[in-house]
Formats: structure tokens, sequence, C-alpha cells
């Protein structure tokens, strides 16, 4: 395991409960097994186990912003407040606005009525715009 | 690494042109190229122009789609459909980035397969991709001035009510300070210059809200009495591709 400065461990451990209620509320009615499932399509290595955790605050490692994005793409969460309270919390800023955000959540809720192979494609390419990377960068 | 201006207006009017320019010229050869080769063609001169190409077996319901951001523009397309097919709906995708002058950070469009079109397309929605099909065909077809100027270049026009006004306002002080009609024979620069500018954007007006014009603008001939009409206002004559 790397080492992690103290200061480091001493604010995690003082926001990963809030960081977890965060992140239970973006899930809303999505069960811990779909928002598994949906991640792992994306690449992501997330069982469900490890995000009833996380909700709970019992993760020692401080979560990526990759991995908030994730959580809150699959969730259709984007623009929701808890979402840019959760970016203001651990210190990460997309590079979008939030009229931009909400469009990205209307375009994934219109999406789910297409085949789940498009639906997983399309956030894979979303997923990257919104992290800011191109995909050869990837 | 892709530019980021990719998505501006000016620089997708000359990715639609390039590609209309190749595919003229590939219909212009003696020899007619093999389907393979024109959808080779097509991919890279869109990825020249900065718009990354992909193919994917995965898509089911959609034919393709293009996202464009900030951070590029995107078109994926479904490697399932033939070459001539997947040629269609980049052209298709390109015409929707033309006519799509995203005020916002982000864009994307779905080329639905047939049958799979979703029923929440709103009424603008289904009249962009019937004013995107025409787009298309020129495109296809090489023909790109059978579409109104404004659709391949950014239009001078401002939107918001404020700043057209003052926009008129600065065309009529230079109209008006070029010399009154009376004395002139031919009607002064700024003159012809603001009556192409209207002329521009009636056309542009009407291609998007009448089918009838969208059928009569495609007309070689029409093509052919709008650029005389435009060359008489003083228009430079466009460069082929």
């Amino acid at each position: 395991m790397s080492e992690r400065d103290e200061v480091q461990v001493a604010r995690w451990s003082a926001i990963r409960s809030r960081v977890g209620s965060c992140l239970r509320e973006l899930r809303g009615g999505y069960s811990q097994a779909k928002l598994s499932g949906d991640l792992e399509d994306l690449g992501y290595h997330l069982t469900q186990s490890t995000i009833s955790r996380i909700e709970q605050g019992q993760v020692e490692q401080p979560l990526s912003l990759e991995r908030l994005v994730g959580w809150a793409l699959c969730c259709q969460a984007l623009s929701a407040p808890a979402f840019k309270q959760l970016l203001q919390l651990v210190g990460f800023r997309l590079p979008w606005s939030d009229e931009d955000l909400r469009r990205f959540d209307d375009l994934l809720r219109h999406y789910r009525r297409l085949a789940i192979p498009d639906q997983i494609v399309l956030r894979r390419k979303l997923l990257w715009h919104l992290l800011g990377l191109r995909a050869e960068d990837v | 690494m892709y530019p980021e201006h990719v998505t501006s207006p000016l620089y997708v009017g000359a990715a639609a042109n390039a590609v209309a320019g190749q595919l003229r010229r590939l219909m212009a050869d003696a020899t007619p190229a093999n389907a393979d080769t024109v959808a080779w063609l097509v991919r890279r001169t869109l990825e020249e122009m900065g718009v990354r190409c992909g193919d994917t077996p995965k898509l089911q319901d959609l034919k393709g789609f293009l996202i464009a951001s900030p951070h590029g523009a995107e078109m994926v397309v479904s490697s399932e459909l033939a070459p001539n097919q997947q040629v269609a709906v980049y052209a298709h995708l390109l015409a929707h980035l033309l006519l799509d002058r995203f005020g916002g950070s982000f864009m994307s469009k779905f080329e639905y397969c047939e049958g799979r079109i979703p029923s929440h397309l709103t009424a603008a929605e289904r009249r962009e991709d019937l004013v995107a099909d025409v787009v298309a065909l020129a495109i296809l077809e090489g023909r790109l001035e059978a579409v109104p100027r404004y659709v391949l270049a950014p239009e001078p026009l401002p939107r918001r009510p404020h700043e057209l006004r003052l926009w008129l306002t600065e065309q009529a002080r230079a109209v008006l300070a070029s010399g009154s009609l009376p004395q002139r024979l031919r009607p002064s620069r700024p003159l012809r210059a603001l009556a192409l500018t209207v002329l521009h954007w009636l056309s542009l007006a009407l291609f998007w809200h009448s089918r009838s014009y969208r059928r009569l603008r495609t007309r070689p001939l029409m093509a052919q009495l709008v650029h005389r009409l435009a060359g008489l206002l003083g228009e430079p004559a466009a460069r082929a591709a």
C-alpha cells in the first residue's frame, strides 16, 4: 500500500462520511448491484459491497475524480446539487457549466430507452469528454 | 492532437467542403472507386479536418452518433454497416454539425436505425433532421452550392435583438454615407453588401422552414441563379474544394 501523507489521511477521514452521504444521495433509487454493473461496463472495478462501504464512509482510500464522475454519470446525476457539493467537498472541479451538465443528464436519460450495448458505447465516449480526455489519450 | 476549434462554424464548413470536394472528384474519375476506398477517403478527410472517426460492432439501435465538445469532435459508426452506408452516416452527422450552432459547450447527435427512432424527438429535432437530410445529400453529391451560404459559413447577423438593431443602424449609416441612390448608376458597395446579407439570411430562413424551398434550392438551375445574383451584388466566387 502506498504511503499517504498524514494530512491527506486526516482530511479524508474527516470528510469520507459526508462523501458517502452525497454518493448515496446521487444513487437515489438505483440499486447498488445495478450501479456496480453499469460502472463495470465503463471499466471501473467497484463491487456492490465496495459501493456499500463507500456510502457508509468506511473506505480508507480517497476516491478519485474519475470514480466520482463515473458514479454520477451512471446515476444521471451530473447536474444534481449533491454532485456539485461533492466536488467542492473533495476539492475537484469539472470544466463544464451547470447547463452543460444538465444537458449531459438529459442526454443520458433519453438514451436509456435504447439498447444496452448502445448505451454502454455512448457512456464510455461521454465519460472521456466529461473528464476532458481525448480518445487517443486513453 | 485535435484542435479545439474544430467545432467552430467556419471549421465545420471547411470540413464539409473538403468531404464534398473529395466525393465530387471521386465521382468525376473515369474509373469508379470501390465503396471501401470511398469510405476510407471520407474518414481520412474528416480526421485531417480534426473530426475523430471510429467504428464499433456493438451498436444495435444506432447507425452512428456524434459527440462534439471543446475536447474535440468524434463520430462513431456501426461497423455492421456497408461502406456506402457508413459514408451516408458520416455525411448526415457532418450536416448536423453544420446546422447545430451549439451555444453551449457540448452537442451530440444520433443516427437511428430504421424503426428505432424514439418517440421523444421534438418538432424542432424532426425538422432539423429533414434539413440535415438535404444538406447530407448535397455533401454526398459534391454539390454544396445547393445549400444556402450561411449553412456553410457563419452568418454575420447578430442574434440578440439589441445587437441586431445596432448592426442595422451601422449598415444604414454606411449606406447613407456612401451617397444617395439617384446620384449613382450602380448601388453603393455598402448597400450591395447589405442586400447580399439579407438575401443570404432569407435563403437560410426559408431553407429551414419551407420544404418547397429546400426542394427548389437544390435544383442545379436554382443554384446557378443564386450564384449569378450573388455575383451581381459583388460577392466573390467561392473556391471549389
